[in-house]
């Protein structure tokens, strides 16, 4: 055994003396440094320093919009969709009460819940601690509850959140700040963070993973003008804008759908990257696989199919538009079938070297993921707090380099060829049919 | 001369006061009270009302000289009868009815152990007419008062007696029900059976409550509600009056038809907008609203009470029965208005009852004014009563009377004290501004050694 980890160590060393060129190394992870490399590590290293770099002059721009947002002092509406989430509304509720920005209604949306949660939203609504409180008796999927909230809100703007989230004191006030920057800002992403990071290894890993594709990817995207997803757990919308392009559309992948409307009506969208928002996350492994399973078949029945038209010239064309949704199928989709393919040529062509290439390879994307996180601790409000996550980019390889892009692999595979989504018991059977029937 | 009355003597030996047109038997000197067992009126075609004021004059209660006797009707005057029901006894097609006798012989024998009062004497106030109340319960076999809800009756069930026998008994409510608890106090009436527990108003007791659905954000209750119509295909989820069109339901995001409930759409909820507020929610706040004091409360405001029916004890029988109910009944019944002379009564009853350190205060004031009639003076004692709770108050002829009861050695200080007030009367008057004055006040209360008739005497002398 220990002759074998040797000779494994020996091989290591070989490769970066005398058996591998820096040509070889690139020619044998040309996956990592043509693809990975520049879109996940490069530019968003480039992209963080010169946010960095410009903080003085968005800090004025972030004044001088605080203080039209507090002129104006629009009312909002909070508006909560969710099944079975009245345990969370209280914990919501207080967390709303802490908030710098005071002109709100909460509305909570109970979408044909089966638990307590009627009787304690009702309590809730009677000690005014919700505006409204709507109840469907028969569920009909979250796209209709936060329909049916939106219908009924009163504010400016929607904020929409999911239950069992948290936020930032100033959180309210930070995503509706981008509304000011510019009046064809309709829509304002905020950032998600994980709540109960360091509660697993799966959790503490999605905390890392949240910090580089939410806070720092889509503050990226952003600044490209390609940002293409605003969370379901903390986004706000322009009341008005959401009934011009008759509010959400069926799910699963709601979020990202809506987000696609917007842009597609010539309207922008924004993503406020200090507008944090705490969430909990899948505890285990095979929770987390079906959660993303069901978030990766959304790239294609929307991205690909649905909204098809986006990369299609015609009339409204928009190159944005066409590069948001191009580098989106690109990256998580159809590189993804590349991998694959490189993976198995890597085995064909190397057997015999297998676990040496495979440590290599991990040594490589660690050093990459240490460039990811010095970006992250460039980019993050609680930096201090979150340097602790650094020990588990030793795992972030098998992560993100291997977990998540077999899910993904997985589930574009089905809904590619079965329509798996339209089956996902996350929404009701019959708006699934129908939706399946209309192809949205 | 044809009359409309005539006595008819049955094989049993009861006369029988057959009446054949209106008569107001107390104002007819021919005939006595002794001259009749019982009363029959024929059906002479008279109207509902016309009934209705004869069976009044001639009450069980408060007639004189039909006085607890049974009285029947023709069958045929049933319809016409309504609610004056508990008045009669019964009803029979002729006056010679087997059954009929057989229920007047009933009555009477009950009535024969029964002490009536002396009608001429005691004039007809509010604790004779409630002891009277019994006495009819008695004469009838009837000696549980099993509680029912009645429309007329503040609390929405009757208490201890029925309420409906007359008229008179919602004018006098208070007393009532004090009446009824020194019945149980003294132990002629106990609690039988637990019928209903009732909730009543927290300002006024009463149970004429009004259920109202309100806005949870003003309280009105112009409120409209919509069922929510919600499309799978698209869904869009809004009011059905948002889907409306031309006859049918058209989606108003996609402008699909919607043809089938449960597979295009489905009404998941009911909404409710308040056309005030303009507020929208999914479940109304309740308020009730009291018929009788007008003020609003929350359901979970209202009072709790338990309803019992009520039976007369051995003992209460015994002293209702006879007249000895009369003076410890009476104690408790003072406060209120009362007619001049059931006031006077009521002095006279004190002086033989009371305890030797009590004494009445009478406080007098004279009226004067160039519109000095009953109207506005009653208006006048009306507001004195919602002032003084524990006065009993009368008036006769130019004359408002204010008796309290008060201990000798704090009579001085009551006397003072209205001394001083009848200057915050004079404002009263002067606020109502009805054309009245009070004159002058005085003081007037039984000397010691002074006998009751003289201290009558005083009271009415300058009338």
């Amino acid at each position: 055994m220990l002759d074998f980890c040797f000779d494994i160590i020996d091989g290591i060393v070989a490769c970066f003396t005398r058996n591998l060129s820096w040509n070889a190394v690139i020619s044998t992870y040309w996956f990592l440094f043509v693809i990975e490399f520049p879109r996940y590590y490069l530019i968003e290293l480039c992209i963080a320093i010169w946010h960095k770099i410009t903080y003085r002059s968005r800090a004025r721009k972030q004044a001088v919009a605080r203080m039209k947002l507090y002129i104006e002092n629009p009312l909002i509406t909070i508006l909560a969709p969710g099944k079975n989430e009245g345990k969370h509304i209280y914990k919501l509720v207080k967390s709303l009460n802490e908030q710098t920005y005071r002109n709100y209604e909460i509305i909570i949306v109970d979408d044909g819940s089966d638990d307590a949660t009627p009787l304690i939203c009702r309590d809730l609504e009677k000690a005014g601690y919700i505006d409204l409180y709507l109840r469907s008796d028969i569920r009909g999927g979250k796209a209709s509850a936060a329909n049916f909230g939106a219908h009924y809100a009163k504010g400016k703007y929607i904020v929409h959140l999911d239950a069992d989230s948290s936020l930032d004191r100033d959180a309210i006030e930070k995503i509706l700040i981008p509304f000011y920057y510019d009046s064809k800002i309709k829509a304002v992403g905020g950032c998600v963070k994980v709540r109960n990071s360091g509660e697993t290894l799966c959790t503490s890993m999605q905390a890392l993973e949240y910090l580089k594709t939410i806070q720092v990817g889509r503050m990226v995207t952003n600044k490209l003008g390609i940002y293409h997803i605003i969370s379901g757990a903390f986004g706000a919308f322009e009341r008005e804008k959401l009934m011009q392009i008759g509010m959400w559309d069926i799910g699963p992948g709601l979020d990202g759908d809506i987000t696609q409307k917007i842009r597609k009506s010539g309207d922008k969208v924004y993503f406020a990257e200090d507008a944090i928002c705490m969430t909990n996350v899948p505890t285990e492994w095979h929770a987390l696989f079906k959660q993303r399973q069901r978030w990766s078949k959304s790239l294609i029945r929307f991205r690909l199919r649905k909204h098809f038209d986006i990369l299609m010239p015609h009339k409204h064309f928009s190159f944005l538009n066409w590069i948001s949704n191009m580098e989106n199928l690109l990256f998580d989709c159809i590189f993804n079938y590349l991998w694959l393919f490189y993976i198995i040529s890597l085995v064909f062509m190397h057997t015999d070297k297998l676990i040496e290439i495979f440590i290599v390879g991990w040594l490589i994307r660690y050093c990459f993921s240490l460039v990811a996180f010095g970006v992250i601790m460039l980019v993050s409000e609680r930096a201090s707090e979150e340097k602790r996550l650094m020990p588990y980019l030793f795992f972030s390889t098998f992560y993100t380099g291997y977990f998540l892009r077999l899910t993904r692999l997985l589930a574009h595979t089905k809904e590619l060829f079965f329509f798996s989504s339209y089956k996902d018991p996350w929404n009701p059977k019959k708006t699934s049919d129908l939706a399946q029937i209309e192809g949205i | 001369m044809s009359y409309n009355y005539q006595i008819k003597v049955t094989p049993r030996g009861r006369n029988i006061l057959i009446v054949r047109g209106l008569v107001l038997l107390d104002s007819i000197d021919a005939i006595k009270t002794e001259d009749f067992d019982a009363i029959y009126i024929e059906d002479y075609g008279q109207s509902h009302s016309e009934l209705a004021y004869q069976l009044q004059s001639m009450s069980s209660i408060s007639g004189m000289k039909s006085h607890l006797k049974p009285r029947f009707l023709a069958a045929t005057l049933k319809p016409r009868v309504h609610q004056l029901k508990p008045l009669v006894d019964g009803f029979a097609a002729t006056p010679d009815d087997e059954k009929m006798g057989e229920r007047i012989e009933e009555i009477c024998n009950r009535l024969a152990l029964i002490d009536l009062f002396d009608i001429s004497e005691v004039k007809t106030n509010n604790y004779v007419y409630f002891l009277k109340l019994c006495k009819h319960a008695i004469s009838r076999g009837q000696y549980t008062f099993t509680t029912s809800l009645e429309e007329a009756y503040a609390q929405g069930h009757t208490a201890l007696f029925v309420a409906k026998q007359d008229s008179m008994i919602s004018n006098m409510k208070a007393e009532f029900v004090r009446f009824n608890q020194t019945l149980r106090e003294l132990g002629y009436a106990e609690r039988k059976k637990f019928e209903d527990r009732i909730h009543v108003c927290p300002h006024c007791k009463g149970s004429h409550l009004y259920y109202m659905e309100a806005c949870p954000k003003c309280d009105s209750s112009r409120l409209k509600e919509e069922p929510v119509l919600h499309h799978f295909r698209c869904a869009n989820i809004s009011p059905e009056s948002s889907y409306a069109y031309d006859g049918e339901l058209r989606c108003p995001k996609c402008h699909q038809m919607l043809r089938h409930i449960g597979v295009d759409y489905d009404r998941p909820a009911n909404v409710y907008t308040c056309q005030e507020c303009n507020h929208t929610f999914l479940h109304t706040r309740m308020k009730v609203y009291c018929a009788s004091c007008k003020k609003t409360s929350r359901p979970s405001e209202l009072l709790a009470q338990d309803i019992y029916s009520y039976e007369f004890t051995t003992e209460g029988l015994q002293a209702l029965s006879s007249n000895d109910a009369l003076l410890a009944v009476s104690k408790d019944i003072w406060a209120g208005y009362s007619r001049f002379d059931s006031f006077l009564s009521q002095i006279r009853l004190f002086s033989y009852s009371h305890d030797k350190n009590e004494v009445v205060l009478i406080n007098r004031f004279k009226v004067e004014g160039a519109e000095v009639n009953r109207e506005n003076i009653m208006h006048f004692v009306n507001d004195l009563q919602k002032r003084y709770h524990y006065h009993n108050l009368s008036y006769n002829y130019h004359y408002i009377f204010m008796a309290a009861k008060v201990q000798s050695s704090r009579m001085d200080t009551l006397k003072k004290q209205m001394e001083e007030e009848y200057g915050e009367l004079l404002k009263i008057v002067e606020l109502r501004n009805s054309g009245i004055k009070l004159a002058e006040q005085d003081f007037l209360y039984q000397y010691e050694e002074e006998k009751i008739d003289d201290f009558i005497k005083r009271i009415s002398k300058n009338q």
